[in-house]
């Protein structure tokens, strides 16, 4: 290759049917997309036809990483996996996010990607160790959890090995699974797709380095202003409580004080105050144990998440660590070890509970037991919409409806009522190993567990959190209303859109929010305060537009969506009140790769990527009109029976007007340069994206508008 | 550099009848490769042209500058007087805010300079507020009047408010100005165990006899409860939000954040 830097100009390509191993070049076919999420549609797009199923040796399933994975780049260890995914209608494509050591240690290892296709004759493992790529028998790993199998790799090949692992649920086809990468980081959806595969895990292990085009000067220097123009956890620019630096404080995950502590280091570690300049203690600023763990130990007064947490953890080259460690002895009284990690929804394995009981630790050993099990089995929550679906079912009969008497009976409804976290060992055994219609039908994902069990038209008007196609919300209405409405309607799984919740997530005040969004936007009326939301304006549009296409763009670099937006567009330095640099990214970019763009094209690689995920979902569906069949909007966000007393446009609610939504999509597909009738690209935009030939493809097919 | 140094003292001494510190002097110098001001004013003094640039030292020890053109050797020493005291009294506020996190009193600066009258230390304060050149000093009002000085290079004006808030010593006023901040700036409402940190002064065993009295007295009828389906309370101010939002607010807060990560 190359006279680029980042990427090392290899994508690495397994065959499990032939076992041929292979090698491409990365520049002459995906230098256009960077790597990660882009990457992945194209090779969906050129090589996995419509009528392909997820499960199909024909499907691909691409561990994607960019250029600036390994780099050491801020926030740069995310691993993107793409592939069909089984639990969306028609198996649309999709991807699951995740971060931890693996994508980095791919890199280093020489590769600028994995695609993995067809389907081995009986299970077996990856090892990537460098160039030496082997497919190994896992049959001895077969039936084992995600956490054993990691360990038995590692014992095989060295603790040093970065492994993705699938558990039982995987194995069995659940939908509903996960692939757990470094054991405590997991890339939702997928795990069925690996199992389709006869494919257990994928270790790696890597000797190598990456090339930095810019030299080092320039490189430290754009590094270090990105340093200091970074927050905390999911953007968060002020800290959670008032400090002496600090003019704005609260609504963040910036949690760090005096008295604070990892109270389960021994001995407890005080992260006091972390003010913006001393970026040494940038990795104290946020205690996410007191925000994922916020029940309150009766004895001591405090959040048990202080108790528990041992330290916090995070990825490759990612200084805001946003991963819990915690050490619950508790649990060892299930035969599980007493130290797990995990981050945001990742703790919400016990989401299922009707009731949690009162006793604020036991709801801490429900969490806990919870994520543990799922962590294990490889069971996915969707975003909290397993659990969401559940009690649903539950509480309105549908359950007992749809089991015979012997199932219903066997399941110990009396433990999960008295909020017994036990009754989660019971609950995650039926969907891993599909036990009768309850397990059957849960591990199905949430699209299709509505269909089978015929949900009433009550849950889409008054479940909150279903949004379309079985998956929930994400980062939507209550985020930035009509705006974050609008990023709902792309994809066929969750958003997992952070771009716009980080901003408004900053802390700082409305009004300073407003005016650094318009400068942002170039426009007037970027934003509403929350629950506060007016008609839809170019500017809203805009923002739900670049915050798509950073998304897009952080996914094939790949840098976090979480973290990584605060210094963009918002610091926590008074001195430059409060902006970030919006050439920060680009600038990142340029150094590493030495490919010296403007913003304007930079945002293309995000743009790029999104016009071909539509394609490549309309080209999946043979259907035209993606603004009627694909860009659903749920009924609750027009009819939820919690707002039935207000207007929109009031304050207080979340609830949407219909004439304005559809103003919105009107104004939405015109700024993207696509068809205001069918919500698809038209081929002027496609070409000015050096996307002219699926273009060509769409006008064959009759989709091109 | 010699016509820099005077252009400097003359136009303090012209334009702000004000003396210019050696230091800033030697700021002048730094390009230079010498940051002498005392061998260049030597030398000055022997060039005519610069011979109306004299010095003066405070009481502080600290040099000064000026232009006997502008200004007359009496009138330096009552201005090097003045910035005496305003050298203390910034050190003192530089200390306050730095090292003890606290603002500082105005009335407690009277004595760093024990023959100046009260409201003669009210005039420099006026004064060094007014002077660009301590610029990070700021002062805040309480409720009763007091004024507190800071130095917003260690403290920050909200920081400073709540300061202010607390030394004042009157938990429903504090209560009721923070929810009221609180509901105007960002917007939001305020829980109440918001007001157990120790910043605000209040005795967390009392917070619920302060909370219940804010909320009878008349001066804070805008203060209301508010309770969220956790149980949790918070109080907002309705100058800046009606029930309905706040309501939506705190729900989001306290169910919608936490099942939505």
């Amino acid at each position: 290759m190359a006279q680029y830097g980042g990427w090392t100009g290899k994508v690495l390509r397994v065959d499990l049917t032939t076992g041929k191993i292979s090698s491409e070049d990365t520049m002459a076919k995906y230098k256009d997309f960077l790597g990660g999420t882009g990457l992945a549609y194209k090779v969906l797009w050129d090589e996995v036809p419509p009528g392909t199923k997820a499960w199909d040796p024909e499907n691909r399933i691409i561990f994607g990483v960019g250029p600036l994975t390994g780099t050491g780049a801020p926030t740069s260890g995310r691993l993107s996996i793409t592939s069909l995914w089984p639990m969306a209608p028609m198996e649309l494509p999709g991807t699951g996010h995740c971060g931890g050591h693996w994508a980095s240690e791919l890199k280093f290892a020489g590769w600028d990607s994995v695609i993995v296709q067809g389907k081995a004759n009986s299970p077996v493992w990856l090892y990537i160790n460098d160039d030496k790529v082997e497919i190994r028998d896992a049959k001895w790993l077969w039936g084992q959890g995600t956490f054993q199998t990691t360990a038995e790799i590692c014992a095989q090949v060295g603790a040093e090995a970065k492994v993705a692992a699938i558990g039982q649920a995987g194995e069995n086809l659940v939908r509903q699974s996960v692939i757990m990468v470094d054991r405590s980081h997991g890339a939702g959806g997928l795990g069925s797709v690996m199992g389709s595969k006869n494919l257990k895990a994928i270790a790696v292990k890597g000797s190598g380095s990456l090339k930095i085009a810019a030299d080092k000067k320039v490189w430290k220097e754009a590094v270090q202003e990105w340093l200091t123009l970074m927050g905390a956890n999911s953007g968060g620019v002020v800290p959670q409580t008032p400090q002496p630096w600090a003019e704005y404080s609260g609504g963040t995950r910036w949690t760090a004080r005096e008295g604070l502590t990892w109270g389960a280091a021994s001995p407890p570690i005080e992260l006091g105050e972390c003010p913006p300049e001393d970026l040494n203690k940038m990795g104290l600023r946020t205690h996410k144990g007191v925000l994922d763990f916020r029940a309150v130990d009766p004895v001591s007064g405090k959040l048990i998440g202080e108790l528990i947490t041992v330290r916090m953890g995070g990825c490759h080259a990612c200084p805001v660590r946003c991963h819990i460690m915690i050490d619950l002895p508790s649990m060892e009284k299930y035969g599980l070890s007493r130290y797990h990690s995990n981050t945001c929804s990742g703790w919400q394995g016990g989401q299922m509970y009707p009731k949690l009981p009162l006793d604020p630790w036991i709801q801490t050993d429900i969490k806990a037991l919870g994520s543990i099990l799922a962590d294990d089995y490889g069971v996915w929550n969707n975003y909290g919409q397993l659990g969401t679906d559940f009690k649903y079912a539950y509480n309105n009969g549908i359950i007992k409806e749809k089991l015979s008497e012997e199932e219903y009976n066997s399941i110990p409804w009396d433990a999960m009522e008295a909020g017994d976290p036990a009754f989660q060992l019971d609950f995650f055994r039926r969907i891993t190993y599909k036990e009768g219609e309850l397990g059957e039908a849960l591990g199905e994902g949430s699209y299709l567990l509505q269909k089978r069990w015929n949900f009433p038209e009550d849950y889409y008007k008054n479940d909150k959190k279903n949004w379309k196609f079985g998956h929930p919300y994400h980062h939507s209405v209550e985020a930035t209303g009509n705006s974050a409405a609008l990023m709902q309607l792309i994809y066929n799984r969750d958003c997992q859109n952070h771009v716009h919740n980080s901003f408004v997530g900053s802390g700082l005040p409305f009004e300073l929010q407003l005016e650094i969004m318009n400068e942002i936007t170039g426009m007037p009326d970027s934003l509403d305060p929350k629950h506060d939301y007016k008609p839809i304006t170019p500017g809203k549009v805009r923002l739900a537009i670049l915050s798509l296409a950073h998304c897009e763009i952080h996914n094939s670099l790949t840098m976090c969506d979480y973290n990584g937006m605060a210094g963009a567009w918002m610091s926590p330095l008074k001195s430059r009140n409060y902006r970030g640099n919006p050439d920060i990214e680009v600038n990142i970019y340029s150094a590493v790769t030495g490919d010296n763009v403007s913003r304007k094209e930079y945002e293309d690689f995000g743009l790029r990527s999104l016009n071909l995920f539509r394609a490549l979902t309309a080209r999946y569906m043979n259907e035209k009109d993606q603004r009627n069949k694909h860009d659903i909007i749920p009924e609750w966000a027009f009819e939820y029976k919690g707002w039935k007393d207000f207007e929109p446009f009031t304050k207080g609610h979340d609830k949407m007007d219909r004439a304005d939504m559809e103003n919105a999509k009107d104004l939405f597909y015109e700024q993207l340069g696509w068809d205001k009738t069918t919500g698809l690209p038209m081929r002027a935009e496609l070409e000015r994206l050096n996307l002219g030939y699926v273009a060509d493809d769409m006008a064959g097919r009759g989709l091109l508008p | 550099m010699q016509i820099q140094i005077a252009d400097k003292v003359r136009g303090d001494s012209k334009s702000l009848n004000r003396l210019t510190s050696a230091d800033t002097a030697n700021l002048l110098l730094s390009d230079f490769q010498t940051n002498n001001i005392a061998v260049n004013l030597s030398d000055m003094q022997k060039n005519k042209t610069y011979r109306d640039i004299k010095s003066i030292v405070s009481s502080t020890g600290a040099v000064y500058l000026y232009s006997e053109t502008y200004i007359t050797k009496n009138q330096a020493e009552v201005l090097a007087k003045g910035e005496a005291i305003k050298t203390m009294i910034t050190e003192r506020v530089i200390e306050d805010s730095r090292d003890r996190i606290k603002v500082t009193a105005v009335e407690s600066l009277s004595t760093l300079v024990p023959d100046l009258e009260p409201d003669k230390v009210e005039d420099n304060v006026a004064e060094l507020l007014k002077d660009d050149r301590y610029g990070h000093i700021k002062s805040v009002a309480a409720s009763t009047g007091a004024v507190y000085l800071f130095s917003e290079t260690y403290i920050s004006n909200n920081y400073a408010d709540i300061l202010v808030r607390a030394k004042v010593n009157d938990p429903c006023a504090t209560i009721a100005a923070t929810v009221r901040d609180e509901a105007r700036i960002y917007p939001r409402a305020t829980i109440i165990e918001f007001f157990k940190n120790p910043i605000f002064n209040i005795d967390p065993n009392e917070l619920e006899t302060h909370i219940a009295h804010t909320l009878e007295l008349q001066e804070f009828k805008d203060v209301k409860l508010i309770e969220a389906s956790t149980g949790a309370r918070y109080l907002y101010s309705d100058l800046y939000m009606n029930e309905n939002y706040a309501r939506s607010l705190i729900e989001w807060e306290e169910v919608g954040e936490e099942e939505n990560p």
